[in-house]
């Protein structure tokens, strides 16, 4: 029993079915020379057309079949097909095309297509990088128990500090209402929060500890290490934010242009037949 | 010393206020955070000394805000005197000022009632920590691209050809509406019609038309000249497999073989009585030319015989003619015997316009030209002929120069009868021996030289006739040879006539000369491609041997 | 004044009296049922709200016109109110009886009212709440002092002292400790007679600090307090010495006795002094005193399900109508399928003599025993079950004879009579089944199911000892050798041992001198060594097999340190006898020698292992998180997985919504993440209180719930890893619309649970049956995109660490 990518899937099977594939559209194409000249419209170029659009299809429909969770195959045997098919759907595609290109539907859905494999490529780097970068961020936590730990830092903080002087007790209170994890979209994917209350809470900290009397310096240093660790976690919290966004955000090109590309597919198609 | 009863109020899961009673005492009671303050309020809302309270000299209580002021009754103020039913907040805490009880100077409850809910503290941290939870949507993204796209490509191009109301709006804008399905550029013959897709594609799903191509093609000439049998060949065969369009300046017109071959590669499967021969390349087995050829007079000497066919390669164009003679400088004399000229090709032959092939020969023109075969009679006048016309025209030139020379006689007194007849005798005497001398004698500027001459005593007029000629100019109609392309070489390279002493002989050159330089439509490097449309063209079916009698032009 | 006359009086209304007086109405005969309370059915009304009332035991038939199932509190009495009323029940109620005179057909009952009527026959059932034991102590009655506790919820906020180390103290402590700060007071220095499920709810709040305690701790007094915080003091006797605890209320459960004086008054006589003893009955439940019958509780019938046959049953005496008893029927229907039995009694004597195992069972224990089992009479050369089945059922041969076949279904390995018994392996190890059992001709079985057996294990010491010794014996034979002679084994096992070990617990240490060898009979151990100062874990032993043969063999001091992985059985043998079987028998030498050299093998992989990786030893983390009473285990590879929660989802799918994994919660080792997900165990903790006895293992190892759960969320509270949960399943569940949401996102997605709100829903137990019913597998790890998520069962865990060790090597 082992684990492996969905890259080694089945000892690379979809790999080499891709590479297959795209050997025999290359040679098909290097021998073929239509009176014509190379264009979609030869035999072959309907033949790669039509080999491109259902593998467009069949890409697209691991959306389905990731939820159709009785469907046929394991999800790893379709995303390790859906990679390789993907890439070799450049060259399927590009030979389609016979480099013929204008401004019109038929080059843009190409286009629209070579957007979203490139995409694709980057999300493959995604998956085989960030999942490890994240566990190894994380360890045993999860992003809610460090929200907690950091909860609850800011409980211990607070009551130590309604002993201190308002200021600090001011400087705390802040640090806790206006740190900011998570947020917008881009806040995510850059994982940091320009001047972070916390990080300055702790800088401000350093120096407000002179003149306290009483009890107060031991209150001062166990708040100062509190905030430190609340430094800390806020930094990991964010960072995990901030992995799974970029784990994420492809996707949210991914599928739209995806659907996209199948929309001016179906335009292509209508259009070469409705004006055949 | 203030005594002050302080009931802490706590309110349970279904908001019953539970009260505890604490009893403290002081010269002044603080308010606030600091261990030290009587009234000690744990609360990060609250200030380390937050206010306190006195007993003023009046005996009675104020409380003082010790910085901030204070939210007495929901006003704001730094002191106040202390009266029942009064409220004060305290950071999150509300003190209300109750009825005194016994054995106290002041009665307070202190009630929290702005608790650190955990929602409003976890809201710092509750910002949206996934990317949807930011609001990003596949769904939403997917659906509106889908929408655009679909309007652009798919709506809009498919209404302009439904609603032909569209059409007016559409010319205002910069870009057709079914630009976008414009497969690639038109050729630049079809450029005028580029955004007028319907022209051409007249039915959606139907292939083009050849309807739409003769509405503007019109008298496009059939590939088979028997039209019965073109339909039936070319019965489903569109223009369009042939002529691709918006494939460019390219691709209009197709020049490869394979759309010929497919036929001609195995004809009798299109036509089986066909006396045609398969045909796959020019360079393999294209057969021998096929040469239309004048074998007698009439339409029915008129014949198409393959170069092979020797034995019937003879040409009876009426000429007596010898190529050897014109080009052999020994035998060419002009005027006085010994001088001599060298005859070129191009002398005689003419070429036409079109650079195709040359100009008609004919007498005037081309033999009497510097004044070989001048047609000269009665020595004593110098340079007098004959026209070369028919043989009335002739005689008739003879007649009257006689007549004219016998009546032109001097006379010393009148003049008799018999002096008139005898003038007549003369003349006609003469212009009889003139005729025998150029229609029945051989030799240098008679009919006999070049023509055919038959005599008939009973047609006293002109008992003569001239055989008449008829000389191919055109041997291959079905194809297309343009000599000017092949200047590079000369005549005699293709056309051997130097030793060519008969009319009869005939100069085409077979197509083993041909493939001497032409290979079929595979490239070499020493040869030229040459596909089935380098001399044939498709449309020929009207081609035909255009023959022209060598009219004489009268003088 | 006249005084009523009735046939039939029935005092106490709790179940039995209900029943009892149903029954009566039912028949049209005149009757009164008097009751104390101002409402039927006292002690169960003064149930702590929402308890559920368990319908122990299942197998019994409720013979009652009044019906009763497993349900709440409420549902229970509602229903029971209801029915009064259906069949016109003579209820009294306010009804305390005062005494009872007369006798036999002339019965005077006088009312606390001083009303008094008359009655034939009477029928005691009012149980024990009617005297609660109580502190005993000045202070007692005091406001605020209680002995029962209605509703938890309506105090708040409260200090409240809870005395009584029970199960009703312990369940009301734990009811209370979530809005209260509670001390619980135990006489005991320990909570022996309590609930496991109970128990290990409280050590959980102990050790939260949400309850605080106070062991062999008894009561001094409880007064009232000045103090306007607290206006109660708990003045306890601890062994430290007095100590006094402010409290807003004491509640006390101190159980409750017979109302001796009350009965005596009756002229009831009892055994024995003994304040908890019962009066003795007749078979019919009549007491001493003709025509006075007692049943319930009083009978010491405490099951309600009992109690109320018992009212069924006595008003059938009284009028002199056949009584068989309840379960008659269905054991006679047991037994048809196999004539030669004979009638019910016939049987149960048959049975008796035949299997010695069964002789010492009491006729009521023999009939529930019978009640549990199947009855099977296979044909001959049928399976019963096969080798590696996940079948824990256990046989007792009643007539005719079994083959066991252990390594080849051919070769019978040896044969078995009427009166043995077999699957006591696979009873002791929960494992798959050691072999193949083919039945021999006309042979006749008896199958228990695994749960009932443990119980009477439990409950009977001789069963136990017998089974044990042939158990062990059988192990040996299995484990050691097959080609074992009798006398060699009967050598072997003379002086051998079943010892029991905690998790954790050492079996011997590395380099000790060799003191036997050790069969593994149930669990998993560990065989670590020292390596460069810290103990490392190199191999793992399942069981079935056996440790310490290495030294035997090598004669050398011992190679490794063994420990239990989890709570494990061991079979100890002695050396010099093993030693001397061993010279006796070449093959067993041999095969020995094999084991030696195969366990060398593994632990030298484990020792490579640990070079590779310092700090991580992916085993002893595995068997940390129970792989070593695993038999199959989710495991994710964090560096692949995507956290698309893809698992999740599909598990939620093809379970009704909810998922029964949690990818996020378990630990994490080396980047491989155990999850929170059923490990299927060995041993199956959930399965160990489960009063529907819902929770089964399939043929194919699989754990799973069916649909007899009844939410109890025992099993929830007895699995170590909370696998379990309880779930609100939605009733008439139908898959969301995949198209419909993918494409407009209405409805809900697939794979996650919808708003059940508006819809009927019921809290049941949920849990990973591995897909047990999808041919095609769990759907968790068939809908990985990634391939994080695979199962690993114990045989390959070890060479998956070796492969995941190389692979980050």
């Amino acid at each position: 029993m082992q684990h492996n990518t969905l890259l080694e899937y089945k000892r690379y099977r979809y790999l080499k079915a891709a590479l297959l594939l795209a050997g025999l559209a290359s040679v098909a194409y290097l021998l073929q020379r239509p009176p014509t000249g190379a264009y979609g419209g030869t035999w072959l170029g309907y033949a790669l057309g039509t080999a491109s659009a259902v593998l467009v299809v069949l890409l697209l429909w691991l959306g389905v079949r990731k939820r159709q969770y009785l469907g046929p195959g394991t999800m790893q045997g379709w995303l390790s097909a859906h990679v390789y098919l993907g890439m070799s759907l450049v060259i399927l595609a590009t030979l389609h095309t016979g480099l013929q290109f204008g401004w019109n539907v038929h080059t843009l859905s190409y286009l629209l297509l070579l957007a979203v494999i490139g995409n694709g490529f980057y999300g493959l780097y995604a998956y085989l990088r960030f999942p490890r970068m994240m566990t190894e961020n994380l360890g045993e936590d999860n992003l809610d128990s460090l929200l907690l730990k950091i909860a609850d830092l800011d409980e211990l903080a607070r009551t130590n500090a309604l002993q201190l002087p308002d200021e600090i007790n001011q400087i705390v209170h802040k640090a806790s209402r206006e740190t900011r994890i998570g947020g917008g979209v881009i806040e995510q994917l850059a994982g940091r929060q320009p001047n972070c209350p916390t990080s300055e809470a702790v800088r401000k900290l350093h120096y407000l500890g002179k003149n306290l009397k009483g009890a107060q310096p031991k209150l001062h240093r166990e708040l100062y290490s509190i905030m430190l660790r609340r430094e800390a976690l806020v930094a990991r919290a964010r960072k995990d934010i901030m992995l799974k966004a970029r784990l994420e955000f492809w996707l949210y090109w991914h599928i739209p242009l995806s659907i996209g590309l199948l929309v001016t597919l179906i335009a292509h198609v209508t259009a070469i037949f409705f004006y055949w | 010393m203030i005594r002050c009863l302080l009931v802490q109020v706590t309110r349970n899961q279904r908001a019953q206020a539970i009260r505890k009673e604490r009893r403290i005492a002081g010269d002044i009671i603080g308010i606030g955070r600091a261990s030290e303050c009587k009234i000690h309020l744990l609360d990060h809302r609250v200030n380390l000394h937050h206010a306190v309270i006195r007993a003023e000299d009046d005996g009675k209580l104020h409380i003082e805000a010790e910085n901030t002021a204070l939210n007495i009754n929901d006003e704001y103020d730094q002191n106040a005197e202390l009266t029942p039913g009064m409220r004060i907040l305290i950071g999150p805490y509300q003190l209300i000022v109750e009825a005194i009880a016994p054995g106290h100077e002041l009665t307070l409850t202190c009630e929290l009632i702005h608790p650190i809910s955990g929602s409003s503290e976890a809201a710092a941290t509750r910002m949206p920590t996934t990317l949807s939870g930011a609001g990003l949507s596949t769904r939403k993204f997917a659906l509106w691209l889908t929408a655009a796209l679909t309007l652009a490509f798919l709506v809009l191009p498919i209404a302009h050809s439904f609603f032909p109301a569209l059409n007016k709006w559409e010319e205002r804008l910069p870009v057709a509406l079914e630009e976008s399905w414009n497969a690639g550029q038109m050729s630049p013959g079809h450029r005028a019609l580029s955004m007028k897709c319907e022209t051409c594609h007249q039915r959606p799903f139907t292939p083009v038309a050849d309807t739409a191509c003769i509405s503007c093609h019109k008298n496009i000439a059939n590939h088979i000249k028997d039209d019965a049998l073109h339909a039936k060949v070319f019965r489903n065969v569109r223009c369009a497999e042939c002529h691709l369009d918006h494939r460019g300046k390219t691709g209009l017109v197709r020049h490869d073989t394979t759309q010929c071959v497919a036929c001609h590669g195995n004809i009798k499967a299109r036509h089986a009585s066909t006396k045609l021969s398969n045909i796959h390349d020019f360079s393999t087995d294209h057969p021998a030319f096929q040469l239309t050829v004048r074998t007698a007079p009439g339409d029915s000497g008129l014949q198409r015989i393959r170069q092979t066919d020797k034995s019937r390669l003879i040409e009876q164009s009426g000429l007596k003619f010898s190529h050897k003679e014109h080009l052999d400088k020994a035998l060419i004399e002009l005027g006085a015997p010994g001088k001599t000229r060298d005859i070129q090709c191009d002398d005689c032959h003419k070429m036409d316009d079109a650079g195709a092939r040359f100009k008609p020969m004919t007498m005037s023109m081309t033999c009497q030209q510097s004044r070989c075969h001048a047609l000269d009679f009665e020595p004593k006048v110098a340079g007098r002929q004959v026209p070369h016309a028919a043989e009335q025209t002739v005689m008739t030139t003879l007649r009257e120069f006689y007549a004219s020379r016998a009546i032109s006689k001097t006379y010393a007194d009148g003049v008799t009868v018999d002096d008139l007849r005898r003038a007549r005798d003369w003349a006609s005497a003469q212009a009889a021996r003139n005729a025998r001398l150029l229609f029945a004698t051989s030799g240098e500027g008679t009919c006999l030289e070049c023509h055919e001459v038959s005599y008939n005593a009973r047609n006293k007029e002109v008992p003569w006739t001239v055989a008449p000629v008829d000389v191919t100019d055109h041997w291959l109609p079905k194809s297309r040879f343009p000599h000017i392309k092949h200047q590079t070489a000369k005549c005699t390279d293709c056309h051997k006539v130097a030793d060519s002493d008969k009319s009869t002989d005939i100069a085409i050159p077979a197509i083993s000369k041909c493939r001497e330089c032409h290979v079929g439509s595979k490239q070499t490097k020493t040869q030229v491609s040459s596909n089935c449309d380098t001399c044939h063209s498709f449309h020929n079916a009207n081609a035909q041997p255009a023959r022209q009698m060598a009219k004489e032009t009268e003088e | 004044m006249i005084t009523e006359h009735f046939k039939i009086a029935i005092i106490g209304s709790g179940p039995s009296g209900l029943s009892a007086a149903a029954h009566a109405a039912e028949l049209g005969i005149s009757h009164i049922l008097l009751e104390a309370e101002q409402h039927p059915a006292n002690t169960i009304t003064k149930y702590q709200k929402g308890k559920l009332v368990m319908a122990e035991p299942n197998a019994l038939p409720l013979r009652s016109p009044m019906s009763f199932a497993v349900g709440t509190r409420e549902k229970v009495l509602e229903t029971w109110i209801d029915e009064l009323q259906q069949y016109h029940v003579n209820l009294r109620l306010g009804a305390q009886v005062a005494s009872i005179t007369g006798g036999l057909g002339a019965f005077s009952i006088t009312l606390a009212s001083g009303q008094a009527l008359k009655a034939e026959y009477i029928v005691l059932a009012i149980g024990l709440q009617g005297n609660i034991r109580k502190l005993g102590v000045s202070g007692e009655d005091l406001p605020g002092v209680q002995y029962q506790l209605d509703d938890p919820d309506e105090f708040e906020d409260e200090t409240i002292v809870v005395v009584g180390g029970g199960d009703t103290g312990i369940e009301n402590a734990l009811a209370l400790m979530k809005k209260n700060q509670v001390i619980l007071i135990n006489r005991q220095e320990g909570f022996i007679n309590c609930k496991e499920r109970n128990y290990t709810q409280l050590k959980a709040a102990l050790k939260q600090g949400e309850i605080e305690c106070r062991l062999d701790t008894g009561v001094e007094n409880v007064e009232l307090a000045e103090n306007e915080q607290f206006p109660l003091k708990f003045v306890a006797r601890t062994q430290q010495g007095i100590e006094r605890i402010g409290c807003h209320r004491v509640i006390a459960r101190l159980g409750a006795d017979p109302p001796r004086q009350l009965l005596e008054s009756f002229g009831v006589r009892f055994p024995s002094d003994d304040p908890a003893s019962v009066p003795q009955l007749s078979a019919s439940y009549e007491s001493n005193v003709p025509g006075l019958y007692i049943v319930g509780a009083l009978a010491g019938y405490p099951l309600i399900k009992q109690a109320m046959n018992q009212g069924y049953e006595a008003v059938d005496h009284i009028l002199g109508r056949p009584v068989e008893p309840a379960d008659e029927i269905l054991l006679r229907e047991k037994f048809s399928r196999c004539q030669e039995l004979g009638t019910v009694a016939e049987s149960l004597a048959k049975i008796r003599q035949n299997v010695p195992l069964l002789s010492p069972l009491s006729n009521l224990q023999l009939r529930d025993f019978l009640l549990e089992s199947n009855v099977l009479a296979p044909r001959e050369g049928e399976i019963v079950f096969r080798r590696n089945d996940y079948s824990t059922t256990f046989f007792c041969i009643v007539a005719g004879s079994v083959e066991a076949c252990i390594h080849d279904d051919a070769k019978p390995n040896f044969k078995l009579k009427a009166g043995d018994f077999f699957g006591d392996m696979a009873l002791i190890s929960g494992r798959r089944r050691a072999g193949t059992i083919r039945a021999g001709k006309d042979c006749l079985l008896i199958e228990t199911p695994r749960h009932y057996m443990l119980k009477l294990i439990d409950s009977l010491e001789s069963v136990r000892r017998m089974i044990d010794e042939v158990a062990l014996k059988r192990a040996v034979r299995v484990y050691i050798g097959l080609s074992l002679s009798e006398s060699d084994l009967n050598y072997l096992v003379h002086d051998a041992k079943v010892r029991h070990y905690a998790a954790g617990d050492v079996l011997f240490y590395e380099g000790a001198k060799p003191d036997g060898l050790y069969l593994i009979q149930r669990g998993s151990v560990t065989i670590s060594r020292m390596i460069g100062g810290k103990e490392v874990v190199l191999s793992y032993v399942s069981a079935g097999n056996y440790v310490g043969e290495m030294a035997l063999v090598s004669g050398q001091p011992r190679f490794g340190t063994v420990r239990a992985a989890v709570s494990i059985e061991a079979i100890h043998l002695n050396c010099d006898r093993v030693a001397e079987v061993m010279a006796r028998n070449p093959d067993i030498r041999n095969e020995m020698h094999e084991r030696y050299l195969t366990h060398m093998q593994d632990e030298h992989i484990g020792a490579t292992l640990q070079s590779g990786n310092d700090a991580g030893n992916l085993i002893s983390f595995l068997v940390r998180q129970g792989i070593g009473e695993a038999t199959d285990v989710l495991l994710i590879d964090e560096s692949l997985c995507t956290r698309c929660n893809n698992c999740e989802k599909a598990c939620a799918d093809t379970h009704d919504g909810t998922s029964r994994l949690d990818r996020k919660s378990g630990p994490t080792f080396d980047q491989i993440r155990v999850p929170s997900s059923c490990r299927h165990c060995e041993h199956p903790h959930c399965m160990k209180d489960c009063p529907p006895d819902a929770i089964r293992r399939s043929v194919n190892g699989e754990v799973f719930i069916n649909d007899t759960c009844i939410g109890c969320g025992n099993c929830v509270a007895n699995c170590p890893y909370d696998v379990i949960q309880l779930a609100s399943i939605e009733v008439h569940r139908k898959r969301p619309s995949l198209w419909q949401w993918l494409i407009l996102g209405v409805g809900t997605e697939p794979g996650t649970k919808g708003d059940l709100s508006d819809k009927a829903t019921t809290k049941l137990a949920v849990k990973c049956d591995m897909c047990k019913d999808l041919a095609a597998g769990p759907a968790c790890v068939r809908s990985c995109p990634t391939g994080a998520a695979i199962r690993v069962g114990p045989e390959e865990f070890l060479d998956y660490a070796v492969w995941h060790n190389n692979k980050i090597a």
